[in-house]
């Protein structure tokens, strides 16, 4: 009976796993026809002064993209090429990739320790006047967009500061500055997970039992009822990942640290100058690469979730 | 009773911003028509080029680029602003509880499908789903580029709001006060608005506001990665076009942020902070609703 069981749950959990290998092809997969499909402009004059911008889809054209980006990874091992001549994507992403995992690994376990200790600080104080450094502050900081903060402290660091060279890239802690920021709003995501996850296991009766056998509150707190609530802050792995890359987003093109996203930019085709937006080459490689690594940075963080829990024995 | 801070704060500068939305406009110190002089002749002679500097010239909070007010700008935009952003959580919520409801029985078709759009779209980034979407070749120079965008930005995340309302439902399903009402026969559509709604109401309305919060941050970063919801080109040399948004809204005052923190930071600074206090009056609402709702539960 025993073994049946356990034949059971591992089939169980293999479906599970094959589910989310599924949805997570259907996702590249997504991102990889959204971004082959062809923008060729044509541009005709105008009897009046001027050109006019023409788009037309054709099948055709969308069919070659995608049969030659199918060639290129099957016969070139290569994800294409870049603007640049002799660049593949691949040279592209060495690059990049490294600069940004300095700012995502420190800001990762930035947010994942602090949110954990400000969600278990605002649960503690969450009926006395401390609240408002608590809930409050998370919820304040919830509230305000990255943008903000980042054009706010750029601007404040460049006229107070303007000797630490924070926003400089050629210090060896240009990270620094960019990590913490990056982190702010995933931070503030996991206090507000780790104090529900808390508050929903109140008036639980192991609580009580462990209350009136005289453990201290922080003993309770982070001996039994963290330890409950672990498993489900532990299942927002993922989408504190999300948060992450999306602030990571704002604050390197910002600040202009030239990192995953920056290129991201720059590989959208339209450069951003004072005056114009010109329609350069849209790299769609350069974009499915990019699209990729923060698919798997998303991948990696659920997997650490689950590594945790299952080595937390709380599966 | 405890008094309820959060509502009442949120109530109140809600109300501010219905203000300036609605009767702003007519206000006498603010330019309805938008107009700008990009040069001005102060009576002591010299030149002076837009922008202007807060408190310079009668410019209480600065002006933009084309020597438009900042603060006519504002609070012409928040109508703008405010009719994007509520058409797409009106449209998302519209569509989200019809699909959760039909799951609350988490089987068959509508959770499934629910479930799969949900974990699709909140793997990757909303702003980078969004912005590759909108950034699509047959989109960028449609006529209803605007409608368009509310749908998309909409659509993304009704996902995420359907699945989160099946759950609850679902959850609601189980308890016996539903199997007494199925038990004495009450019609299914008695059963949602009588039983269900009433139940799933309070969280629904909850999750509305500060899903609102969330829309307005959302355009903002947008906007920052210059993706606007609505948009015409216009050439400015040869194949070389600059985008315009076409409505007033606060986004596209931002999307200079980068050039202007060092010229002008006036320019992006108060419509982040209109954005910003929008976002936090909306979350205070929510949670000040939030605390209305659950006053009778024991704290």
């Amino acid at each position: 009976m025993i073994y049946i069981d356990k034949i059971w749950g591992v089939m169980n959990s293999i479906k599970a796993l094959l589910k989310q290998v599924i949805l997570y092809i259907v996702i590249i997969c997504a991102l990889i026809l959204i971004v082959l499909i062809p923008r060729d402009f044509t541009v005709a004059p105008l009897e009046t002064k001027g050109l006019e911008i023409h788009y037309q889809f054709s099948w055709t054209a969308y069919g070659e993209n995608i049969t030659r980006f199918i060639s290129g990874i099957w016969n070139h091992h290569s994800l294409g090429a870049t603007q640049y001549e002799r660049v593949t994507v691949e040279d592209e992403l060495v690059r990049y990739v490294p600069r940004s995992l300095q700012i995502i690994i420190p800001a990762f376990l930035l947010s994942m320790i602090l949110g954990i200790l400000k969600g278990v600080y605002d649960y503690v104080h969450r009926y006395n006047k401390r609240s408002i450094l608590g809930n409050g502050l998370t919820w304040l900081f919830q509230s305000i967009p990255d943008f903000f903060i980042v054009v706010c402290i750029q601007w404040g660091v460049t006229l107070l500061f303007p000797s630490l060279k924070l926003l400089s890239q050629n210090t060896s802690y240009s990270f620094l500055l960019p990590a913490i920021l990056v982190s702010i709003y995933p931070m503030m995501y996991t206090a507000r997970i780790t104090s529900n996850a808390l508050s929903n296991e109140d008036g639980q009766y192991y609580i009580k039992v462990a209350q009136s056998k005289g453990f201290s509150q922080k003993r309770v707190i982070y001996k039994h009822i963290f330890a409950n609530a672990l498993k489900s802050i532990l299942s927002h792995t993922t989408s504190i990942m999300v948060h992450l890359v999306t602030s990571l987003l704002i604050v390197e093109y910002l600040l202009g640290y030239q990192g995953l996203s920056y290129r991201l930019f720059t590989a959208l085709g339209y450069k951003y100058s004072a005056e114009a937006v010109s329609f350069s080459l849209f790299e769609s490689g350069v974009i499915i690469g990019i699209g990729l690594v923060f698919m798997s940075l998303v991948i990696l963080a659920q997997f650490t979730g689950y590594l945790l829990k299952r080595s937390l024995r709380i599966l | 009773m405890k008094k309820n801070y959060y509502l009442w704060l949120g109530i109140f500068l809600a109300s501010i911003l219905a203000v300036i939305t609605f009767i702003g406009p007519y206000l006498p110190f603010v330019d309805k028509e938008l107009t700008g002089e990009r040069l001005l002749f102060p009576a002591d002679g010299g030149v002076l080029v837009a922008p202007f500097a807060p408190s310079e010239q009668g410019y209480l909070l600065g002006s933009d680029r084309e020597g438009r007010d900042m603060l006519s700008l504002i609070i012409v935009g928040a109508k703008d602003t405010f009719f994007i952003v509520f058409s797409i959580v009106i449209i998302r919520y519209a569509i989200a509880i019809p699909l959760g409801l039909f799951g609350l029985k988490n089987t068959g078709f509508f959770p499934w499908f629910v479930r799969w759009w949900n974990q699709l779209f909140s793997s990757f980034p909303v702003v980078i789903t969004a912005a590759l979407i909108l950034c699509l070749p047959p989109l960028l120079f449609h006529d209803q580029r605007m409608f368009i965008a509310i749908w998309v930005i909409a659509l993304i995340e009704v996902g995420r709001v359907a699945f989160i309302i099946q759950k609850q439902a679902y959850d609601l399903s189980q308890k016996p006060f539903i199997e007494a009402g199925v038990t004495i026969g009450v019609r299914p559509i008695r059963m949602i608005s009588g039983y269900y709604l009433p139940n799933l109401g309070p969280e629904i309305i909850v999750n509305f506001f500060s899903d609102i919060a969330r829309v307005v941050m959302l355009i903002g970063q947008l906007a920052i990665l210059n993706v606007f919801i609505s948009q015409i080109f216009v050439q400015t040399g040869y194949f070389s076009f600059t985008i315009f948004n076409t409505s007033n809204d606060w986004a596209t005052l931002i999307k200079e942020a980068r050039r202007d923190f060092i010229q002008a930071i006036w320019i992006p600074f108060y419509p982040m902070l209109a954005i910003v206090i929008s976002a936090f009056t909306f979350n205070l609402l929510g949670e000040g609703l939030r605390q209305h709702f659950n006053r009778h539960l024991p704290s």
